[in-house]
């Protein structure tokens, strides 16, 4: 079986200070003082599209992981990729700058990067990254491709019948066989963080190189957003602190004062 | 030339808070004609919504984006509809993507705000891990949107539209997938309808402590969800989380130990008239969105609040 998982680095700016908000908003921070990280649902899409290589493994099958990133992917991050046994990762060249992520560039890339690999089996992807969070590509690459679309995939088995998946739906969760090459896209999964590598397997992965892959430029169907501006206004309650001397003392006060009366009626 | 809107509610027969969200967007986006187009739903919910249409088509298979992403399509051509507003779900989500991309319109997901231009109109939705808002715009062709939970108040007039049936017929093979079994999950609706709530974040620490926090709940008759992390660590089930990505509650009192304060969790919890925050930190970012605050050892603040209700019974 054919895998391949698309992942992004972002900047890790989970929970900025109010002023840095203040910055983004009026484009002004700089956000390359900020490290780098695999995207949060992509290091699920990553890790989820391993258990499966591992689950087909483990059943006597062939499996192997392909990686894609449309963006910057230093050494660090391929190098770790490929001691986990992830046998190609592909760069896909830059089709766009500017100031918004087009969901509809980056699907049109990795449509093309499927096609050229003739097709696989499983790609896994994840809901969406920052910053724009747009949550489209897994969608569009489906509609681009023919691929059908798992949407919020929590985890997956392999078996004699194939492929089962679970996933969130609107209504719970379902169970669901899988009888066609699909796309697997990660939201809240159940086994969301990417595995460390051991230092054997980076010794053991050696020196490998990132394959570069320049797709044709994108024809744009949809018509693409423009940003008008940032909104962000700061507004901070005025939170009453429990005073105490010793913590036995504020939890006193926190349950006469507030919780006793909520639990007696 | 003001649109025509559809609002359309995908096969979900029970929310119809949310259609009706989805019509007060239409009305802010300016929309002179409203129409709902139920897919295998019946229309008897729906015959005093404020919309100008029902227009019902057959269907008795299995939901899916790819099943119905032609269709739409089609319909939306054929009856000029300049915009499309869906409530925002995991199967709409997908299906205004898929159809999009086929009449090659603009989408965006998840919008808290809208607004008509001429041309075209202007949303507003969440970025950067929801901690700022963007307002984009689309000027040159039809658009089709998701509409945030929550994110404008429910239509609370009624009307009469009028019931149409459409000869559409729908693809009714699922081709990709055999032994479909979909389970009902309760537990939303339980938290989401408490009116008090313990919340836990990573400063539980593990699972013992959040155990000892489902203990508590049950003596004080609260609801008990969680942050991201501690799903993710599986201290507590993914289906109790709490957020934008979760369950949104508005209890009269939310207490949260050990949260941190990401604005993903805050807008789940926003809508508490208290909300009461633990944490030891005492620069947290949950202390400048909290209304009281308790600065501890959260862990500990559970055991002492587990002696004085160790009187009330554990219930489950």
């Amino acid at each position: 079986m054919r895998i391949l998982a698309s992942f992004k680095i972002v900047r890790d700016i989970d929970q900025l200070a109010p002023s840095e908000l203040v910055a983004l908003r009026d484009g002004t921070l700089d956000l390359n003082v900020f490290k780098t990280i695999i995207g949060g649902y992509d290091e699920a899409a990553l890790e989820n599209a391993l258990r499966l290589r591992d689950a087909i493994q483990k059943s006597g099958g062939d499996a192997e992981v392909h990686a894609a990133t449309a963006g910057e992917c230093d050494d660090r991050f391929a190098r770790d990729l490929f001691a986990l046994g992830i046998t190609r990762i592909f760069r896909i060249a830059p089709q766009q700058e500017g100031p918004a992520d087009i969901p509809e560039t980056v699907a049109s890339a990795l449509a093309e990067l499927v096609t050229a690999q003739g097709g696989y089996d499983a790609v896994f992807m994840g809901r969406q990254t920052s910053p724009e969070e747009h949550g489209q590509t897994p969608f569009l690459l489906g509609a681009m491709t023919g691929l059908p679309c798992l949407a919020e995939t929590l985890d997956l088995n392999y078996g004699e019948d194939g492929i089962v998946a679970r996933s969130r739906t609107d209504a719970g969760t379902a169970t669901r066989t899988v009888t066609r090459p699909a796309i697997y896209v990660m939201g809240e999964a159940f086994h969301p963080y990417l595995r460390i590598a051991t230092l054997r397997e980076k010794l053991k992965a050696g020196e490998r190189t990132v394959d570069d892959f320049v797709p044709p430029p994108p024809s744009y169907r949809m018509e693409k957003p423009r940003l008008l501006r940032r909104i962000y206004e700061f507004s901070e309650k005025t939170c009453v602190f429990i005073d105490g001397v010793t913590l036995d003392e504020k939890v006193d006060k926190l349950w006469h004062d507030h919780l006793r009366e909520a639990v007696e009626r | 030339m003001k649109p025509t809107v559809a609002a359309i509610p995908v096969t979900r027969a029970d929310d119809l808070s949310r259609v009706r969200e989805a019509i007060t967007a239409a009305r802010t986006a300016g929309a002179d004609r409203i129409e709902l187009w139920l897919f295998g739903v019946s229309h008897d919910r729906y015959r005093t919504a404020p919309a100008d249409i029902l227009l019902t088509v057959e269907d008795d298979a299995i939901p899916t984006a790819e099943r119905y992403a032609t269709p739409l399509a089609a319909m939306m051509t054929e009856r000029a509809c300049a915009l499309l507003l869906l409530p925002a779900g995991i199967l709409e989500n997908a299906l205004a993507v898929r159809t999009a991309w086929l009449l090659g319109a603009g989408c965006a997901t998840a919008i808290t705000g809208i607004a008509a231009r001429n041309p075209g109109f202007a949303v507003i939705r969440r970025t950067f891990g929801m901690q700022i808002e963007a307002e984009i715009v689309f000027e040159k062709h039809s658009c089709i949107f998701t509409v945030a939970k929550d994110s404008f108040d429910a239509a609370t007039d009624d009307g009469e539209p009028v019931v149409v049936s459409s000869p559409l017929e729908l693809p009714s093979n699922l081709d990709w997938f055999v032994d479909f079994e979909e389970t009902s999950d309760t537990e939303e609706k339980t938290l989401s309808s408490s009116s008090l709530v313990l919340a836990g974040g990573r400063g539980l620490g593990g699972r013992e402590a959040a155990e000892n926090l489902d203990r508590l709940g049950e003596r004080m008759h609260a609801g008990v969800g969680a942050t991201r992390p501690v799903v993710l660590n599986a201290w507590l089930p993914m289906n109790r989380m709490v957020g934008v990505s979760g369950i949104s509650v508005a209890p009269k009192l939310c207490i949260a130990f050990g949260v941190s304060g990401s604005i993903p969790f805050l807008k789940g919890v926003e809508k508490s008239e208290v909300l009461i925050a633990i944490n030891s930190d005492p620069d947290a970012i949950i202390f400048r969105h909290c209304d009281v605050g308790l600065v501890g050892d959260c862990t500990r603040v559970l055991a002492s609040l587990l002696e004085k209700t160790a009187g009330e019974p554990d219930h489950g």
